[in-house]
């Protein structure tokens, strides 16, 4: 299913505003059910990293819960810890946005076209040259962090020094380094850039031409912000 | 078409002045090398003479600066783009799109040009088939090259190139010269900043000597003095000084039948020995797995087969900011001597202890990361690329210092392109290439290494 970068953009972008906008449960249970499927199905192969962070993102959300929300009749009684209904419902209701979220993202990275989405963020949606600039360059160091990140610890491991840099000052260590190469390198890669002109750059026409890939995914979306507005006005 | 003149009488940061009075001139067509130590001054030119130092990096210069007509300072750093193509020391610092076609076609979207040139030029640099790859899949040779195809795309009047060859190996260096010679016969002017001066033998025509941020001597390659170059740390005649062989014949380390796959590479060792005080040069081009094999070693690698090594191993990273952990030079040594339970090497003289370790000039970094893996005594020190951007008096010190460490019975294996640094310190090599490992003799190895370079010595 190929779509253009800019309805990927804009769908993703919508889907999240209704899901934090929204209160109903409901609302948030058909957001979910209608993004998460398609986004583990069109994700599945680049989004491990989505995954990862949101199974991360549960287990601090039933912490948060459980901590702030722990109120009314007790459901699980497990030794010291009582989880209650209020803490369920919390955690529901912000599992249910989480999910919807995370299958927007997913769809979106699953369809983007890296080198479309740059383009047409540029060209299409008008966003600033420098921000774009910023965002390829960030693409970029992202697979050079991944690689100085695994050196670094490496490293640390050979000088006697914690391999996971969970206490505050491994951590500020860690960050310092991987830090301290990615500016000096950002920094000649702004050069360079602008040494080959990224301040003359012009914006030229992309025209936004939708298919049916396209189509799916705004009817998909205006079906979601029906729900959401029904929910609203009844 | 014009090329570049540079009366420069003081350019620097804030009050400290770096440059202090450089005459620079190269005519149209001309190739000019641009050379001196380490530290004194060349990259700051180069800054200076594009507009950057004043324009991007607030800086400052005195003077007056014509490159190809323009006035970089003040009036025209926006038109300099048009006019020059730039080719930096280390690729990563300079490759900025995530894809390889988008490269060279951000030079040409940024100056309003047909993007389809993109192709001709990833034609001309061998790198078409690799159009939609991702930047970071190639490898170190094919990241020069797009950096070149990236520089030249839109067909500028004057090639900057700043030390182009640190990190690539000798084929790499060889091709690299081939273009710069082809861009010269098609009459582009080029500023070479280089102090391997040697690697480019019949490619320039003019130099410029600086020291201490000024010029102090410009002429012709035949009126060049290779022994006064040579006593400002460039390296002419590439002549390397071989030491003594100190190897005890004690057994320090051993792999047999080991094979460690990784991204669908594999490095095979049949049989490698390491005795005690050898020095061990890895050869090979980028990619071949030399890296790897160090790594092996260090034990941050688990392979299949047999492997010891007796006593401790310390690896040597190519980027030696990678070692650092505090956010001191005197606390870095300090955490060496705990950690590792001996005084470091010492430090050169002119490094304070309270800088951060990654304010210090490249050789500095490289000097600390020595002494620290010192501070852990190993019978194994693992050194990848250890000469990479240092001028030839640092490459003396680095191998005078290695040979004593040697003769103390420290075994120490090394990877590198520098033939000079093969020369002057290995007494067996490897060549490590599409992930076999084959031992050759050192002088086969030299002159395998300078023929890839198309060098004649």
């Amino acid at each position: 299913m190929k779509s253009d970068p800019t309805t990927l953009f804009i769908y993703a972008l919508s889907v999240t505003v209704l899901s934090m906008v929204s209160r109903d449960p409901r609302v948030l249970l058909a957001l979910a059910l209608l993004n998460l499927p398609l986004g583990t199905y069109l994700g599945r192969k680049r989004g491990v990293i989505f995954f990862l962070l949101y199974f991360l993102g549960l287990f601090g959300i039933f912490l948060n819960s459980v901590a702030f929300s722990n109120q009314g009749t007790a459901v699980l009684d497990v030794g010291p810890l009582v989880v209650r209904e209020g803490a369920v419902k919390a955690f529901l209701r912000v599992f249910l946005r989480l999910s919807s979220i995370l299958g927007a993202a997913l769809i979106f990275y699953g369809l983007a076209d890296i080198r479309e989405l740059l383009d047409a963020l540029e060209c299409t949606m008008r966003i600033p040259r420098g921000f774009v600039f910023s965002l390829a360059v960030g693409l970029r160091m992202l697979a050079l962090l991944q690689r100085d990140a695994g050196e670094i610890l490496e490293m640390r491991a050979q000088r006697g020094h914690s391999r996971r840099p969970l206490t505050p000052g491994s951590l500020s260590s860690f960050l310092r380094t991987l830090l301290s190469v990615a500016l000096e390198r950002g920094l000649w890669i702004g050069v360079a850039a602008e040494l080959r002109g990224l301040s003359l750059r012009e914006r030229r026409p992309r025209p936004y031409r939708p298919g049916l890939g396209d189509v799916v995914l705004l009817v998909l979306l205006a079906l979601q912000l029906t729900i959401t507005i029904l929910s609203m006005v009844c | 078409m014009s090329g570049v003149e540079a009366e420069i009488s003081g350019a620097g940061y804030g009050v400290k002045a770096i440059l202090h009075d450089v005459r620079l001139s190269a005519k149209a067509g001309e190739t000019l090398a641009v050379v001196g130590r380490s530290g004194v001054g060349k990259t700051t030119l180069m800054l200076s003479v594009t507009g950057v130092l004043d324009n991007l990096l607030g800086g400052w210069t005195r003077g007056k600066v014509s490159l190809a007509g323009l006035d970089p300072i003040k009036r025209d750093f926006k038109e300099v783009p048009r006019k020059i193509g730039i080719v930096l020391q280390d690729p990563d610092r300079q490759l900025a799109m995530p894809f390889v076609l988008d490269e060279v076609a951000f030079t040409l979207r940024n100056l309003g040009l047909p993007e389809k040139r993109a192709w001709g030029a990833l034609l001309r640099f061998g790198l078409a088939h690799k159009a939609y790859a991702e930047v970071e899949t190639l490898s170190g040779g094919e990241k020069r090259r797009l950096t070149l195809a990236a520089s030249l795309v839109h067909e500028p009047e004057i090639l900057i190139l700043d030390e182009p060859s640190a990190s690539i190996d000798p084929w790499g260096v060889g091709d690299l010269k081939r273009y710069v010679q082809t861009m010269a016969e098609k009459g582009l002017t080029i500023l070479l900043i280089e102090h391997k001066l040697g690697f480019y033998r019949g490619v320039f025509d003019r130099i410029l000597l600086l020291e201490a941020g000024s010029s102090t001597w410009a002429g012709s390659v035949e009126e060049a003095d290779p022994r006064i170059l040579e006593e400002h740390g460039v390296d002419y005649t590439l002549i390397g000084r071989p030491r003594e062989r100190v190897f005890t014949g004690e057994r320090v380390a051993f792999l047999r039948d080991c094979e460690f796959s990784y991204d669908g590479f594999t490095l095979r060792v049949d049989e490698l020995d390491i005795r005690a005080g050898e020095r061990i040069a890895l050869i090979g081009p980028n990619g071949g797995g030399k890296t790897t094999l160090l790594k092996i070693l260090g034990g941050f690698h688990r392979c299949s087969g047999e492997i010891s090594v007796a006593g401790r191993a310390f690896y040597v990273p190519q980027h030696p900011d990678y070692l650092f952990v505090r956010p001191s030079v005197g606390d870095e040594v300090r955490d060496a001597r705990e950690k590792g339970g001996h005084e470091p090497l010492g430090l050169p003289t002119g490094i304070d202890a309270g800088s951060s370790p990654y304010r210090l000039s490249h050789g500095q970094r490289r000097w600390l990361s020595l002494a620290i893996a010192h501070a852990f005594r190993p019978r194994l020190l693992l050194l990848d690329e250890p000469t990479t951007g240092l001028d030839l008096f640092l490459v003396e010190q680095l191998t005078d210092v290695l040979w004593r460490l040697s003769k103390s019975g420290l075994s120490i294996v090394f990877s590198t392109h520098d033939p000079r640094v093969v020369m002057s310190l290995a007494d067996r090599v490897l060549l490590v290439a599409d992930g076999r490992v084959s031992e050759i003799d050192v002088d086969e190895a030299i002159s395998m290494m300078l023929e890839a370079m198309d060098i004649e010595i």
